[in-house]
């Protein structure tokens, strides 16, 4: 009996708190101080004088974002960045960008929203991905909730160095980031949680992974070749190319769905005396 | 957003192609493969195979450590059309029960053995097909409607699922009201014909998204359940019972790191039951319910998260054959890395028959598992666990143990692994 009124006792109780409680909710669009990138120094006059950074291939590129990160005045706001130099003699790159929410100390959610410049031989801006172009990706299995995207690029004279960094605009933003619950009740077909997503805060510090893959007739990722095979031309300027192996890496590109890039390999094709390719793509188009 | 772009490309069938790859045109995309999975192995201390533990008219168990069967749910769906803010999705989902006993374990239908097979969804759902209303979704077929359950222990406390349809989520402004017809079917013994079947019937009204407070909504729901007789059930003198239910269930977000669920049910007659399915056969209930769920998941440290339970159940029959369920449990989880971690559950159940004369049934369950899990959450899955279970009940008025204890024992360990997964 006494089990009964204390069980009853506990349950009501909770039930009222459960309703009263009205824990202190994360704003929406709370920025994040960045009083200290106010305060740091400008490290470069201009884009073409942005110190390097050798860009890796085939694996695991962590980019960290620290104190001791160089950090210059952008167009669109002071931010740390780091610039990569494209490898030159390895033909097109597919680039992996990806930018994981992480919890700080106090177990608040926390990204860097990354926006990416492509800069030629000049440091002048020929591309630009910003940071809304990102896919969010939710939390699955080991690989927690992260901000991604993927571009690919025909080193040349006018894509020489790729910026990561982010802007002013990115830090006064969040991402809203999928309720574990709702994860879960997507996966077992229960009812949507009535729940607000969290939402993390746009930072300037934490780590941005690159994975950079070069790009050939097998696919995406090139990990092994046969010994003594060449690889693929470089695209570049004025060079001889051969129109077998630009169409082998338009193919490629269209496998890897990075039209931008087929559209820019067709039309530098064209340019070099490759008359046809553009039709040629635009056939591979349509029977996509 | 399109990346910006020096190159122009002044061949119309260029841009032309261009343009169709890039439209919104999907015809028979992607296909969704989703689902939920457990099996493992267990013994008994003493011997025998692996024992589960339920307080006799419980209408759940605590499940850590706590069971006993392989059960996978395998599902395929995929938008087959989607076409300027219209689509039709397909869902489908099969769901397989066996007693992980052997190798070779024959899904047969024979429901005697343990071992089956069943279909549970087979359903469309299409959006953007009302112009009134282009944010809801119209849907027909078997399927799992808008089910609330506790993880902890299984239960799903409002769960009509079945074949119906309906139309959800018409956003009145205020909230997302949703209306079905769902049906369950059932004997009953004074049918004519024992092979006929009475259409139990239940008609859904939810609203839900009801904003009260900071991070916290309110659902309001109401079931009828009814049946409709066929002219020789109706001569045969059948009558079906209806029924009616009522639920009110509060969600508060944001939640010491997690989320609070507060859950009112009454309901009378047909209604009463443990998921809100109707029963209007001769033997089905009469008589009123009420039950009160608090359940939730609360973050106590960085390293250490919390399941919790609180059920109060009290079925009053006409009969005098109700009941009063009691049940409480936590599963606290300290976290030792992302993949690691080790969870203790303590549950424990009590069920007071409503006459007098009978005896009532505890039970308090305790876990201890180990487990390995793809992340670090209540909810990440998969998960491999080790566990040990302890379990204690009133053994002189009946058994907990689904086997390998006898009659009259009071208390059973068991030991086992098992992997647990949903996609």
């Amino acid at each position: 009996m006494y089990a009964d009124k204390w069980l009853a006792m506990g349950l009501l109780a909770t039930l009222l708190s459960g309703c009263a409680l009205a824990p202190e909710p994360v704003e929406e669009g709370h920025v994040v101080s960045t009083d200290w990138l106010a305060q740091s120094p400008d490290c470069c006059q201009g884009l073409a004088d942005l110190p390097p950074t050798a860009m890796q291939l085939e694996t695991r590129q962590v980019l960290v974002f620290d104190a001791d990160t160089p950090v210059h005045a952008f167009a669109s706001g002071k931010s740390p960045f780091h610039a990569l130099d494209l490898p030159t003699d390895v033909g097109p790159v597919q680039v992996e960008v990806t930018s994981e929410v992480m919890r700080d100390r106090r177990g608040s959610l926390e990204v860097i929203a990354p926006t990416l410049l492509l800069l030629d031989r000049e440091g002048r801006v020929q591309r630009r991905l910003d940071w809304q172009a990102f896919d969010y990706r939710p939390s699955r299995g080991l690989a927690p909730d992260r901000l991604t995207a993927s571009l690919g690029i025909n080193p040349s004279v006018e894509a020489a160095r790729l910026v990561v960094l982010t802007t002013s605009e990115a830090l006064a933003a969040t991402t809203e980031v999928l309720h574990p619950s709702r994860a879960r009740a997507q996966a077992r077909h229960l009812a949507d949680p009535a729940l607000t997503n969290p939402r993390a805060r746009h930072v300037a510090r934490g780590e941005v992974v690159l994975r950079v893959s070069v790009l050939g007739e097998q696919g995406r990722w090139s990990k092994t070749r046969p010994a003594g095979a060449s690889l693929p031309p470089a695209v570049t300027e004025g060079s001889a190319l051969d129109g077998l192996a630009i169409r082998r890496l338009i193919r490629a590109a269209l496998k890897a769905d990075d039209i931008d890039l087929a559209m820019a390999l067709a039309e530098r094709a064209e340019g070099a005396g490759e008359t046809g390719t553009r039709a040629w793509l635009a056939e591979q188009l349509r029977v996509r | 957003m399109k990346i910006q772009h020096r190159y122009t490309f002044p061949l119309v069938t260029l841009t032309a192609a261009i343009v169709t790859a890039a439209s919104g045109n999907v015809q028979a995309a992607d296909v969704d493969f989703h689902g939920y999975a457990r099996s493992g192995i267990g013994t008994t201390s003493g011997g025998g195979d692996q024992a589960c533990f339920q307080a006799a008219g419980a209408s759940a168990k605590y499940r850590l450590g706590n069971e006993c069967e392989t059960y996978a749910e395998l599902g395929l769906g995929s938008t087959l059309f989607e076409e300027e803010g219209k689509s039709f999705y397909f869902d489908s989902l099969v769901a397989y029960v066996n007693e992980q006993a052997n190798d070779f374990e024959s899904l047969d239908g024979d429901t005697s053995d343990g071992n089956t097979i069943a279909l549970r969804q087979v359903n469309v759902q299409a959006t953007g097909l009302v112009d009134a209303a282009p944010e809801a979704t119209i849907w027909a077929g078997k399927r799992f409607y808008q089910r609330h359950d506790i993880h902890m222990n299984d239960f799903y406390y409002w769960d009509l699922s079945g074949p119906g349809g309906g139309i959800e989520n018409i956003d009145l402004g205020i909230g997302k009201l949703s209306l079905a017809w769902l049906r369950n079917t059932s004997q009953d013994n004074e049918f004519p014909d024992s092979q006929q079947n009475l259409a139990n019937n239940t008609f859904d009204v939810r609203l839900a998204g009801l904003s009260t407070n900071p991070d916290g909504q309110l659902e309001l729901g109401y079931d009828y359940g009814s049946a409709t007789l066929t002219k020789a059930q109706d001569n045969a003198g059948v009558d079906p019972q209806s029924g009616h239910m009522l639920t009110l269930e509060h969600t508060q977000g944001n939640w010491l790191g997690g989320f609070n669920k507060a859950v009112v049910q009454v309901a009378n007659d047909g209604m009463i039951g443990s998921t809100g399915k109707s029963n209007t056969s001769s033997t089905g209930p009469q008589g009123e319910m009420l039950r009160l769920i608090d359940h939730g998941l609360v973050n106590l440290s960085p390293d250490i998260d919390m399941l919790y339970a609180l059920i109060y159940e009290d079925r009053d029959l006409d009969t005098g054959d109700g009941q009063t369920w009691m049940s409480a449990g936590i599963r606290p989880t300290y976290y030792w890395s992302e993949t690691q971690s080790t969870a203790l559950e303590l549950g424990y159940d009590r069920v007071k028959p409503q006459g007098s004369g009978k005896d009532t049934a505890n039970l308090a369950k305790l876990t201890i598992a180990q487990q390995w899990s793809a992340g670090r959450s209540a909810f990440a899955r998969p998960v491999l666990r080790a566990f040990a279970t302890y379990a204690h009940w009133n053994g002189n008025g009946y058994n907990a143990a689904s086997e390998s204890i006898e009659d009259g024992e009071s208390n059973g360990v068991t030991l086992g692994l098992q992997a647990e997964a949903w996609w």
